[in-house]
């Protein structure tokens, strides 16, 4: 109780971090403060300067110093398609995969009545506004494969169901390396409802 | 203090959120504990054999030890298919999801309410009428918790419900004979109560009457709170104008 006010307000701030609580947010400071002053400096510049200047992408809706991101600026991109992804991270993990080659949308989020996100808490909106100004062919869905994350594909599908484009979802199944043994049964009942012929 | 074990304990999943860098924290409602928290640790990665079991509306066997307020899983499986909630009936399980966990006390056990759970989500995929069977469930919730409804005779005199009459329902009272005077409670007719008490088939005006007098009921035991499963629901689907609103234009 008897602590200085600025450590316990740099205590609050490290807490609002997700998974980090009162404990950790303590050991965080103390390390800043008693062996990392240098760190603590260059956090606190990149923090502010990143709040200050990073901005959502005009067309993808990724995070963006520019207007207009570098994916959706690329000549490289195939333009006609589209892939709906939950968060900036699995766009991150799909550019890693490397196979595909369209433009994204990130919604930000994802349907969780529970938490009281619905579709006017997503970009939603934007993301129609996208499809009219461009020359879309095909929208993938790449919303996870959680109950929540169906539900938002299935809102979307339906919102984009007037329009003449493909709309496709991800593929799931059984994934690369896997030992049926081990599936859990909702994975392999997918797998068997998801089949394709190989000739 | 003794390490508590609990094994093959029937459940369901009501809520999840990601915990740390790959586990994830649910709400888990059982049948013989009742409301809990756990921890499912590593359930994020790729590797987790619990990963395509954490899933709501789906029967599961769950396993956990721990003598804190939150559990550690030791194990959990699916039990048979999932329910397989699409479209209204997807935010219909949303919803009764929250009204079990803004209503019932962690570790308070309720196999009432566990059982009418199971039986309303089996419904919800099965039959059209889903407003009814959000009903039938939430006035069985209110009368296992304690809060039960007054549906056969009125609370003032204590006579029976006559169908033809309209009442006055207070939640903190029940039915009172109507009065152009009194504008506390909602407007009911008595057909719509013993319809309520009789689970029949309800007709326009029971479920409009209903939907309103349960409505209230939950509002005075939520203290007020705001649902957030209803607000979403209606946006997602808006009463009358169809789809605009949701397209924002």
């Amino acid at each position: 109780m008897s602590e200085s006010h600025s450590i316990d307000r740099l205590r609050q701030a490290l807490k609002r971090l997700p998974g980090v609580g009162p404990k950790t947010a303590q050991r965080m400071a103390f390390h800043l403060l008693e062996r990392d002053r240098e760190g603590a400096r260059l956090l606190a510049e990149a923090i502010n300067d990143a709040a200050d200047s990073v901005k959502h992408c005009v067309r993808c809706n990724n995070f963006s110093e520019t207007e207009t991101c570098a994916i959706c600026t690329s000549p490289k991109r195939e333009a006609g398609l589209l892939c709906v992804v939950e968060t900036p991270a699995d766009l991150e993990t799909i550019e890693q995969a490397g196979a595909y080659t369209g433009l994204y949308f990130v919604l930000m989020g994802y349907l969780s009545p529970l938490d009281g996100i619905g579709p006017d808490e997503l970009a939603i909106s934007r993301l129609l506004l996208i499809l009219d100004e461009y020359p879309v062919t095909e929208v993938i869905l790449a919303t996870n494969l959680t109950v929540e994350g169906q539900a938002t594909a299935d809102y979307l599908a339906d919102q984009f169901s007037s329009r003449e484009i493909v709309i496709s979802r991800l593929a799931r199944g059984v994934p690369a390396g896997g030992e049926l043994e081990y599936m859990d049964s909702n994975t392999l009942n997918q797998a068997f409802a998801d089949r394709r012929a190989i000739h | 203090m003794e390490k508590r074990r609990v094994a093959n304990e029937p459940a369901f999943l009501l809520h999840r959120r990601p915990y740390t860098e790959s586990s994830v924290l649910i709400d888990l409602f059982s049948r013989h504990h009742g409301r809990i928290v756990l921890i499912a640790k590593g359930a994020r990665k790729l590797k987790s054999r619990w990963r395509g079991s954490l899933l709501p509306f789906q029967p599961l066997i769950a396993a956990w030890s721990g003598r804190g307020e939150v559990k550690t899983v030791t194990g959990i499986e699916g039990e048979g298919p999932s329910c397989g909630l699409r479209g209204k009936a997807l935010y219909c399980g949303y919803y009764m999801n929250e009204l079990v966990l803004r209503l019932l006390h962690r570790f308070d056990p309720h196999e009432d309410v566990f059982d009418n759970y199971a039986n309303a989500l089996a419904l919800l995929s099965t039959e059209e009428d889903q407003e009814r069977v959000l009903r039938i469930f939430e006035k069985q919730l209110l009368r296992d918790l304690g809060y039960g409804m007054h549906l056969v005779r009125d609370a003032d005199r204590g006579n029976p419900i006559d169908p033809g009459e309209r009442y006055r329902y207070r939640p903190d009272a029940g039915p009172l004979p109507y009065s152009d005077t009194d504008h506390h409670g909602v407007s009911v007719h008595g057909a719509t109560l013993l319809a309520l008490e009789e689970e029949v088939e309800f007709d326009e005006r029971t479920r409009r009457e209903s939907k309103r007098l349960i409505r209230s009921v939950l509002d005075y035991h939520l203290g007020g709170q705001a649902l957030r499963t209803r607000i979403v629901y209606g946006q997602m689907f808006p009463p009358e104008s169809g789809r605009n609103r949701l397209t924002g234009s």
